[in-house]
């Protein structure tokens, strides 16, 4: 490796997917269905520094899992090349390990048992060492000894992240690790994470998370990394917009429609009483007090954006489909 | 080398806790199933020979068709056991989720093939010791003989777990393949006579003499069966007799892991894992 090389280097990655058009409408169709090319990723180009936490967003389908699936030497790619540490991903497969979701243990085994296999087949020497290392990491204790399929799913994500880490690789992927887990355990995770001395690649669907972890952070939608940075870097594009928080207990689909027509409104997200709003501009803000003015409204609150006001930005069109 | 035996083991023991979480069906399936096998056939040679007047069909005679069908059996059982171990294993670890973590792993996929095979050979080592000592009992033999047939199951079993191999790879992008490989399977125990002796394949239907017997030399599975049953039954039997048949087993023997490995290498990537 020479000293420069970024950890992982990506370039021109695309991959075509050739999927089945089935249609249950039609016999001829289930037996003979039309094929068509879907572009899961787009020529995606990027590099990732040695030690740095890299945070990709996006939203589902995005082609997030498939970029994993092909960095991680589980897919080939259709076209483009990746390098990990300068070298093809073949061939490195010993300085990366995966973690995607609490998938790649075996449920059927015991913590330990599942731990030492992968352990083994990674070569690692002092396998009893390792495993009593990780253990006190994750705190894992007497659960080790049960069959995984006793776990919860807190219990099982530890675990999954432990064996990822078995034969200590100098790259982590990372895929949606916190997925489903309560906080207090998706908090505990990110401070592994955090403590961690690796290069991480990471995917997220949770914006605070990404905040918190990533150096630098992608956001990818159909197949393209649309914009990456630096957070801070990446708040500066929402900078001119405006955020506000508004209370409705009366005429909320009637105010919503109205906001999804507006010119003003970028995009609208449903809260638990009202709407999360992303203006244009910050001067909008008068103009969106004249159209809330013919409602009743319990609460307005105005707000900084965040990072999730930048995902929202730029691929707004989904979070709109979900709101309708 | 080391690495290879570490990883061979560990993926044995690893087979072994994943099939002992249900201990019942691992203890049964290595005797029951076999043994549906061959009671149907027994069942017809021996009507035939005490009830029906026959003399022989082929090498079988009244005198030696248990063991004959007893040594089909063992050949078959290292047949199955190879030819079914990955897509078995690897459809459950795609369902399991888990198939990635081998597929990531820096795995050699000679140690994934001797591992299975282990693992395999482990399960079905009670029903096999059964099986031998029942043929043992009744037809005793050398030492020699025993370990020469030792080694043919052996090179048959590396030759239908590296055809698992590809097998399972195909069913992994599509499980479309799973019929077409059980017949394919199917065809390959019509073809490798462990049952019956060869010249059952030279029969005439419709006024036409069909000869699949060129199939059965051809197949590495049915030269295995030849070797074991002409070393056990025939007691003038030396290697050199056999040479031509060994040496084909051991060509197989070389190349078919070599293929397999290489057209799994290529394929799962590039076709994926397709179907859960």
């Amino acid at each position: 490796m020479f000293f420069l090389d970024p950890a992982i280097e990506v370039k021109n990655l695309s991959k075509i997917f050739r999927l089945k058009q089935h249609s249950t409408s039609s016999l001829r169709n289930t037996f003979f269905p039309n094929f068509q090319s879907f572009k899961a990723i787009d020529n995606v180009s990027f590099k990732v520094k040695k030690n740095e936490t890299f945070g990709l967003l996006g939203p589902n389908g995005a082609g997030k899992t498939t970029l994993v699936r092909c960095l991680t030497n589980l897919l080939l790619p259709t076209e483009g090349t990746v390098l990990i540490e300068g070298r093809p991903v073949s061939d490195s497969v010993y300085k990366i390990g995966g973690m995607f979701s609490y998938s790649m243990i075996y449920r059927r085994m015991t913590g330990y048992d599942n731990l030492k296999f992968f352990a083994k087949i990674y070569g690692v020497k002092d396998y009893k060492a390792r495993i009593a290392e990780l253990d006190s990491l994750f705190e894992l204790g007497s659960w080790l000894d049960n069959l995984v399929e006793n776990y919860s799913l807190g219990m099982k994500s530890k675990l999954a992240f432990a064996r990822a880490l078995i034969h200590n690789p100098e790259i982590v992927f990372l895929d949606e690790p916190t997925l489903g887990l309560d906080p207090n355990i998706a908090l505990k995770l990110r401070k592994e994470i955090l403590k961690m001395n690796k290069t991480i690649f990471l995917t997220t669907h949770y914006m605070e998370e990404a905040n918190e972890l990533c150096d630098k952070i992608a956001i990818m939608n159909e197949g393209k990394i649309i914009v990456k940075g630096s957070p801070e870097e990446l708040k500066e594009l929402v900078k001119q917009n405006q955020v506000v928080l508004i209370s409705v207990s009366k005429q909320a689909d009637e105010l919503k429609k109205i906001l999804y027509e507006s010119e003003i409104v970028h995009a609208v997200s449903p809260t638990h009483d009202g709407f999360k709003i992303l203006l244009r501009q910050k001067s909008d803000i008068s103009e969106l007090l004249l159209i809330l003015s013919k409602f009743k409204i319990d609460k307005i609150v105005e707000e900084e954006p965040k990072l999730v006001d930048v995902f929202v930005k730029l691929t707004g069109g989904k979070i709109e489909k979900v709101c309708e | 080398m080391r690495k290879f035996v570490n990883e061979s083991l560990a993926l044995a023991e690893k087979e072994l806790k994943l099939a002992l979480r249900f201990k019942f069906s691992f203890f049964t399936s290595g005797f029951v199933q076999p043994l549906l096998k061959i009671v149907p056939f027994a069942l017809v040679y021996y009507g035939f020979f005490a009830f029906g007047g026959g003399q022989d069909i082929g090498v079988v005679t009244g005198a030696n068709f248990f063991i004959f069908l007893v040594l089909g059996l063992i050949a078959d059982m290292f047949f199955e056991m190879g030819f079914s171990a990955f897509t078995t294993r690897f459809l459950n670890e795609k369902y399991w989720d888990t198939i990635e973590g081998i597929l990531m792993a820096p795995l050699n996929k000679i140690s994934l093939i001797s591992g299975v095979g282990l693992a395999e050979l482990i399960a079905f080592a009670p029903a096999l010791a059964l099986f031998f000592s029942i043929v043992f009992i009744i037809h005793a033999v050398s030492i020699n003989i025993i370990v020469f047939v030792l080694c043919v199951l052996l090179l048959a079993l590396f030759i239908s777990l590296s055809l698992g191999l590809i097998a399972s790879c195909a069913v992994l992008f599509n499980e479309n393949f799973v019929p077409f490989f059980s017949y394919l399977r199917m065809g390959l125990v019509f073809i490798s006579c462990f049952y019956y002796p060869i010249d059952v394949l030279l029969f005439e239907t419709m006024g036409y003499t069909v000869d699949l017997r060129i199939l059965a030399l051809l197949n590495p599975f049915y030269q295995a069966n030849f070797l074991i049953k002409e070393a056990w039954l025939n007691p003038g039997f030396v290697l050199a007799d056999g040479i031509f048949p060994f040496a084909y087993l051991i060509l197989f023997a070389l190349i078919t892991p070599l293929f397999a490995i290489f057209m799994f290498n290529k394929l799962w990537r590039i076709l994926g894992i397709q179907g859960y």
